[in-house]
């Protein structure tokens, strides 16, 4: 939590920063300034973790996200938690964590007169988890084993590829996707067990895996704004 | 009919940025997409392979010191962790053995005629959930050969060739030179 808020503060900053300066700023310079400032922000929570957590037993966890547009750019940060819970029987798996991407999407509708986004994007996402399994096993050659494995604090990091869609359903209400295709960077290789799925990663038997998010979000406008780039003529 | 004019107009004047009917498309296409993905995301998604998921087998070879492979004669041979003889009174020039995941040492232990050669594995296990289905798995990494007892074995050297054992015998790791 204190990660978002580092790095969401400086931008609210620069966002207030460039309001105040709105009013003496040298009107040359004015419209190229303006493109950068801010004209609304985005905040919402994914319709897929709700699903998920509604419909499988073995998931729970949800996510919200925000973004922010800087010209023709959106700095974008998600945070979410979830945890996992497979089997009751002879091998059972239990993870809960935390997760946080940030990352910068550019829009490809610049000339949209509502601002509605097609983006493509890359994030870096950093998970902070525990996870435990028990196994009980009766093995033909090697007898029984009865092993219960704790990781405890542990962390994970990736980066993400996206894209995706943001459209404006109505008035403040916006719905869009994000597709992610993630590259692990590492994981727990010393531990005795090795993890299985990293909250906001996803299963952990491949170095890469993809992701999917649909996000129902509010944008709040600071001001009014038009298309990013004038009309065609 | 006058609202009517209204809308063409405004349709008409969005004709220099994204249209009208565009941005219809882009809305249906966003719910659209979200339907498409819980139907096929759902049916995707690909199960892990449950045969084989541990790589806790070596395939040893047997060579003379020129590199040529042989066949050597063995009465039977032991694993440590299991009660179970295997290739009793045989004749190889390679030989798969299984190693116990459940441990990180496995002694085997080689019956061949007028001699007995016991070979020393170490190595580090990890387990990892796979799957309801699956269950675990078991990954063997760091093999190594220590204590060898016998000081008057009948062989020159072992080379491992791999320090990853595999899971089924189909790669080499371990090469046995005999005098």
């Amino acid at each position: 939590m204190r990660a978002l808020i580092y790095l969401t503060l400086p931008f609210l900053l620069i966002t207030s920063y460039a309001g105040a300066q709105g009013v003496t700023i040298d009107t040359t310079r004015q419209d190229t300034v303006n493109r950068f400032v801010p004209t609304g922000i985005r905040f919402g929570v994914d319709a897929v973790s709700y699903v998920r957590t509604r419909s499988l037993d073995s998931f729970n966890g949800w996510e919200i996200t925000g973004d922010i547009d800087f010209y023709r750019y959106l700095l974008t940060v998600d945070y979410g938690a979830w945890s996992r819970n497979f089997g009751e029987d002879s091998t059972s798996y239990q993870n809960d964590g935390r997760y946080w991407r940030v990352g910068i999407d550019a829009n490809f509708l610049t000339r949209d007169p509502e601002r509605n986004v097609f983006f493509i994007g890359a994030r870096y996402g950093r998970s902070s988890y525990s996870e435990s399994m028990t196994i009980i096993r009766e093995d033909a050659y090697w007898g029984n084993t009865n092993q219960t494995y704790n990781n405890q604090d542990l962390t994970a990091n990736w980066l993400e590829l996206t894209g995706g869609l943001k459209v404006k359903i109505w008035k403040l209400l916006w719905m869009g996707y994000t597709a992610r295709f993630k590259f692990r960077l590492n994981e727990n290789e010393a531990a005795e067990m090795r993890s299985h799925d990293i909250p906001g990663y996803g299963t952990n038997n491949k170095p890469s895996t993809w992701g999917f998010n649909y996000y129902i979000m509010l944008r709040i406008p600071f001001r009014k704004a038009g298309s990013i780039l004038p009309p065609e003529k | 009919m006058h609202l009517c004019r209204n809308k063409l107009a405004g349709f008409y004047s969005r004709k220099a940025g994204l249209s009208y009917l565009w941005r219809q498309m882009l809305r249906k296409n966003s719910f659209l997409t979200f339907l498409i993905v819980l139907v096929v995301g759902g049916a995707c998604l690909d199960d892990p392979d449950c045969v084989n998921r541990n790589n806790n087998v070596i395939t040893i070879d047997f060579k003379n010191r020129d590199g040529q492979a042989i066949n050597v004669a063995i009465d039977s041979v032991m694993i440590s962790g299991t009660d179970s003889v295997f290739y009793r009174n045989s004749s190889l020039s390679a030989m798969p053995i299984a190693l116990n995941y459940f441990a990180e040492e496995t002694i085997v232990t080689f019956d061949i005629p007028g001699d007995t050669l016991e070979f020393k594995f170490n190595y580090n296990t990890q387990t990892q959930y796979v799957s309801e289905d699956c269950g675990e798995r078991y990954i063997l990494s760091g093999l190594n050969v220590t204590g060898i007892d016998n000081a008057d074995h009948p062989f020159d050297s072992v080379r491992i060739l791999n320090t990853f054992p595999a899971s089924d015998s189909t790669s080499k790791t371990l090469e046995i030179y005999f005098f």
